[in-house]
């Protein structure tokens, strides 16, 4: 066969490859991964990760970090696989559990409040330096955190973040509530004079 | 409006789905309080941060170091042999309570002599040369 034959067929599969996987493709990666093959898991995971990423770096700044809970992340996705039946898009089960592993690691920080954060948090205002987000974000509680960040920054609505959370609308509401007080109180604070 | 409920009112609301008679509160009080105009404008600043996509993104070798940290998926066998424990454990145990049940209780001499006597017993044993 020649070059000229095979051109086509390659550029074809590059534009696939750049794009989101069809579902059955995916299923099939999925019932391939269940029965134990390595290499279906791993297009899974490349097809994944910029999405996991994305929603584990709007919690941790560090990328250690941002890695380490986006390996756990599809580790336990694939140790979980035999309970995933379908129902709901891969990627909504899959950042289910992102976000559970990203909020306890938010709590685990908290008690010890690690270095960093606890810098983050004391650090004091430059009233004419922009305004550090993360500064601001890192004296609420963490799910008052993880409510805000996925309403605002992520777009979700209460009942896509109280079902991918497994916690109420009133609950996501309170907290959303509670979050926007904090900040508001903590903007006044630092407003320049 | 009192800059309280003003700062509530923005903190509350957001997006474009803002009411038209609430935009206007906002905007009459803004007219004319410098400090809520400061606040409104780090208040935007704070949710344009948020708003903004996290900085990290996967290396090209992440899927390879994901794929090299997986466990080895389970024997199929051991994992079916694993399963059937219960009903093997529960099997032996219904065989041994069959078997305690079936077997009669050992005679003894006693349970012999049952009803006679020693004596007799033995002299019956020396008359048949036992």
């Amino acid at each position: 066969m020649s070059v000229t034959t095979l051109r086509p067929v390659v550029l074809i599969d590059m534009q696939r490859a750049a794009q989101p996987a069809e579902p059955a493709a995916e299923l099939e990666w999925i019932e391939a991964s269940k029965r134990g093959d390595g290499d279906a898991f791993g297009r899974l995971v490349r097809q994944h990760q910029q999405r996991v990423f994305r929603l584990a770096g709007r919690f941790f700044r560090r990328r250690e970090d941002v890695e380490d809970v986006a390996q756990e992340t599809f580790l336990t996705a694939w140790r979980k696989l035999d309970t995933y039946a379908a129902r709901a898009p891969f990627e909504h089960w899959l950042s289910r559990i992102c976000l559970r592993l990203c909020y306890a690691r938010l709590r685990r920080k908290r008690p010890d409040e690690s270095a960093e954060l606890r810098e983050v948090a004391a650090g004091r205002p430059d009233p004419d330096a922009g305004l550090d987000v993360e500064r601001l974000l890192a004296h609420l509680a963490p799910a008052d955190r993880m409510v805000l960040v996925l309403l605002d920054g992520e777009g979700w609505s209460t009942a896509e973040i109280a079902r991918r959370l497994g916690w109420t609308r009133v609950n996501v509401k309170v907290r959303a509530h509670r979050a926007r007080a904090r900040l508001r109180k903590l903007v006044e604070q630092e407003l320049p004079r | 409006m009192s800059c309280r409920d003003f700062r509530e009112l923005l903190s509350r609301i957001s997006g474009p789905a803002r009411g038209s008679d609430d935009q206007a509160a906002l905007a009459r009080h803004l007219e004319q309080c410098d400090d809520c105009a400061r606040f409104a404008r780090r208040w935007h600043e704070l949710r344009r941060g948020l708003r903004r996509s996290p900085a990290v993104t996967p290396d090209a070798g992440f899927a390879a170091r994901v794929v090299a940290r997986l466990p080895a998926p389970p024997d199929p066998l051991s994992w079916a042999a694993l399963r059937l424990l219960p009903a093997s454990v529960a099997l032996v145990l219904a065989l041994t309570g069959w078997c305690l049940l079936a077997t009669p209780p050992p005679t003894t001499v006693a349970d012999e002599l049952a009803g006679g006597d020693l004596l007799t017993w033995v002299a019956a044993g020396e008359e048949s040369g036992r």
